[in-house]
């Protein structure tokens, strides 16, 4: 029998039969090699075997619930921002789509031709609305008075602000389901 | 598997994470002695091991009731352990280099260090210097006692790659390993050089 086996059973000896136990001993006796190795191995196998049990510093259970609650939210987040953008895709691949199937008969000059009258409507029509609104606007203070245009304003102000904070808090902290 | 860890499981599958809690109070000395001993600083240990529990409560949907559930989440604390070494480029080095390691630095807290022999702490040294998964498989096999076929399917490898793997870390520690004087003449040295400094 080869050397390499004796090593392979030195450190399985538990899982020997009695022959091979024999065998091994019988080895052992005579190879000065295989002895040291069987000596040194019953004192690593002894230690290896009377390892202390460690424990984690005292909170170990309170620690992981605090970080449970932070990784929830940070998954949260993660979620919110993925659905955001998977909208923002599909809202601008639909944008693209339509665009397309509009236009796919139309050729180029006629699009940006289109494009051009779009626009130009679009500027007379803003410029009716700005002429029809600048008489209104200078007889308005005469009938609102100064604290009114103040309230009017504040209250505007105020939900723009409320707007961009509930925008802020979506964005960061995700959405909250009981 | 025990009913009650069974019940927990499944409370835990239905969001409650309180049920999840329990779980983590009943194995977290088992995981953290399996990051210990894989990383061998106590700070990495716990950051390993609040991972491993992440990563169990995670996958919890995919645990197998037929398996047995200490066995899963040292798995998960395993295959962690192993991933992160090899992440830090983790390099072998000899034992003439290991005893030069300064241990101040790397050493487990006080109250760790008291509790551990001398021996445990060369164990602990000569642990640091192996690959990995053999390292791995060593701990399974010689601290949480698991069989061949546990360790296997922990691991993902098989049981042969088990066999081979045991029988390579048992070859090192035991080529490495010096006698129990060479053993108190080290730690004799390195408690005068921490002293002189």
């Amino acid at each position: 029998m080869n050397h390499q086996q004796f090593e392979s059973w030195i450190f399985e000896q538990n899982d020997l039969s009695s022959e091979e136990k024999n065998a091994l001993e019988n080895h052992i006796r005579q190879c000065s090699t295989c002895n040291d190795l069987n000596n040194k191995w019953q004192v690593i196998d002894q230690h290896l075997h009377s390892l202390s049990d460690l424990s984690p510093a005292v909170g170990f259970t309170q620690r992981w619930k605090t970080d449970l609650a932070e990784r929830k939210q940070q998954a949260q987040r993660k979620n919110t921002v993925k659905i955001l953008f998977i909208l923002l895709m599909v809202a601008i691949i639909l944008f693209f789509s339509l665009l397309f199937i509009y236009y796919k008969n139309t050729s180029p000059i006629e699009i940006v031709s289109n494009l051009i009258q779009m626009f130009l409507q679009i500027s007379i029509r803003l410029n009716i609305i700005k002429q029809s609104l600048i008489p209104l606007f200078n007889s308005l203070p005469v009938f609102v008075p100064l604290l009114g245009w103040l309230l009017l304003s504040s209250g505007f102000f105020l939900l723009v602000i409320s707007w961009l904070l509930l925008i802020w808090r979506v964005s960061t902290q995700g959405v909250f389901l009981k | 598997m025990d009913d009650q860890i069974s019940e927990w499981i499944k409370l835990s599958l239905s969001g409650d994470d309180e049920a999840f809690a329990k779980i983590v109070e009943k194995y977290n000395k088992n995981v953290y002695n399996m990051c210990y001993r894989m990383l061998g600083t106590p700070q990495e240990a716990e950051d390993a091991a609040q991972e491993s529990f992440w990563r169990a409560y995670q996958a919890l949907k995919r645990y197998d009731f037929k398996r047995s559930f200490i066995t899963w989440l040292l798995s998960i604390a395993a295959h962690y352990c192993i991933d992160l070494q090899r992440k830090k480029k983790f390099t072998s080095f000899s034992i003439d280099q290991l005893t030069e390691t300064n241990i101040a630095s790397d050493a487990p807290s006080p109250e760790t260090l008291a509790s551990q022999s001398e021996h445990e702490k060369y164990i602990q040294q000569l642990l640091n210097s192996m690959h990995p998964k053999d390292k791995a498989v060593l701990i399974l096999r010689y601290y949480h006692e698991c069989s061949e076929k546990e360790i296997a399917e922990s691991l993902s490898i098989s049981v042969s790659a088990v066999k081979s793997r045991l029988h390579r870390a048992r070859k090192i520690l035991a080529e490495k390993w010096k006698s129990e004087q060479e053993i108190a003449h080290y730690h004799e040295r390195k408690r005068n050089e921490s002293s002189a400094i």
